[in-house]
């Protein structure tokens, strides 16, 4: 296997990150056009992406569109123009390897620590019944409740009450959801499954690099990614966080970085239609 | 951030116009997408007083019922797709069941405004009861506005 340097990986995750921005655009007309073209220039011209200009005026335009759209913003838009931002100012410095090392590291560690603070802050969070309420009415976690014996008729007449409590004109103040005897279990795993890694991976990415959970931050990241987005398919969420854990992992095995190269692929690939292939297989 | 039930698209604007035929509920006008969407994610007595003040100071008409074949027939006969202002019965009908339509600054009237007095806003959270299943909604903050005196308003 050939090992992937810190030169390889910055002029990696250079490519990876352009990627990120011409597969999961910001929707935004004012941001997605400049953007994109500013991505297919650097595709083409390697002397571009190299710059630190470059990564400074994609992130001031990521960033001016999440936040002049701040009522409608997704997290990750913010944290991929931060992203950038540091992209820019770790090709300025006279170390660009070891500053982006430093800045992928404590931007996961922060995205972490507050996501876990927040997580344990909130009542509703820890007894289980957020995850309850998601599992009812959010549609990406449709192929999770199947498995826990949701059908589609129960979706509907979900969705429906939904929809007829939020009704401009409606006079409604309750809606009953109607879910099977395994979705409390399953919301509850999912909370403390969430808490748990969410929590393992802060502490791993704020300790120091030779702590033992410390050399394992990268395990934690790759799992944490595998197994949340497959229920989840926030795969812009996904990639943000990966491409800043590939650069920062450093030469700590041969193997490390590619497998940040599979998680790529493998998040990609959760977007296949299972429903539809599955049902297709069934019906021969 | 993935962490409470309690989010923008748990929050809910509920929108009355107090007209003088009676109360009617509305759906969030065009105009006032943004600022709903503003009020929803950080809510404000100021941005729902806003929204209040907007729907009162608005002129509201009934929504027009048509076909799309319809449609093109009067715009192919008259150059305008404006149909014929529903009489006194329908009219008192689609106010009470708020089909009404606030229209942009500059557009002209196809049919008398209707005679708004104020306009209320309530801003609606979501809460999920685990145990039993079921969402409930309460309100957490109301404004409401005066319309501006009808004669001024023509």
């Amino acid at each position: 296997v050939i090992a992937i340097d810190d030169q390889k990986a910055l002029a990696l995750v250079l490519l990876l990150t352009l990627i990120l921005l011409l597969l999961h655009p910001d929707p935004f007309w004012a941001v997605k056009v400049p953007v994109t073209v500013l991505t297919i220039a650097g595709f083409a011209h390697e002397p571009l992406r190299r710059t630190s200009y470059f990564w400074f005026v994609i992130g001031v335009f990521l960033l001016a569109g999440a936040f002049a759209r701040w009522y409608t913003t997704d997290n990750h838009r913010y944290l991929m123009g931060y992203w950038c931002i540091a992209l820019s100012l770790s090709l300025g410095s006279t170390e660009p390897p070891a500053a982006l090392r430093n800045n992928a590291r404590w931007l996961i560690a922060l995205c972490f620590v507050i996501a876990t603070a927040r997580k344990l802050a909130s009542p509703d969070f820890l007894d289980g019944s957020f995850f309850h309420h998601v599992l009812l009415t959010d549609a990406r976690f449709d192929k999770l409740t199947a498995f826990a014996g949701v059908t589609p008729e129960m979706r509907e007449s979900n969705l429906k009450a939904v929809r007829a409590l939020v009704q401009y004109a409606s006079p409604l103040t309750s809606v009953h959801l109607r879910d099977t005897t395994a979705i409390p279990p399953l919301a509850t795993a999912l909370t403390w499954w969430t808490i748990a890694i969410e929590s393992l991976l802060t502490v791993a990415f704020v300790v120091p690099n030779h702590w033992p959970v410390g050399r394992y931050r990268d395990l934690v990241l790759i799992v944490f990614s595998a197994t949340t987005y497959a229920v989840a398919p926030v795969v812009g969420f996904g990639w943000t966080l990966l491409v800043m854990g590939f650069v920062q992992a450093e030469n700590r095995g041969v193997w490390l970085r590619w497998a940040y190269i599979g998680a790529f692929a493998l998040l990609e690939f959760y977007l296949l239609p299972w429903q539809l292939l599955i049902d297709h297989a069934h019906r021969g | 951030m993935f962490s409470t039930v309690d989010s923008p698209s748990a929050r809910l604007l509920r929108l009355t116009l107090v007209t003088a035929d009676g109360e009617a509920r509305v759906d969030v006008p065009a105009q006032l997408t943004q600022l709903a969407m503003e009020a929803r994610t950080a809510p404000t007595s100021a941005r729902l007083h806003g929204i209040a003040t907007t729907l009162a100071r608005g002129r509201w008409v009934p929504q027009e019922l048509t076909t799309t074949v319809q449609r093109y027939m009067q715009l192919a006969q008259n150059g305008n797709a404006h149909q014929r202002p529903p009489d006194d019965s329908l009219r008192f009908l689609m106010i009470r069941l708020g089909l009404l339509r606030m229209l942009s600054d500059h557009e002209r009237a196809p049919a008398p405004p209707v005679h708004i007095l104020s306009a209320r806003v309530e801003l609606w959270r979501e809460e999920f009861d685990a145990h039993t299943r079921t969402i409930v909604v309460r309100c957490i903050d109301t404004a409401t506005a005066s319309a501006p005196q009808w004669d001024e308003r023509k």
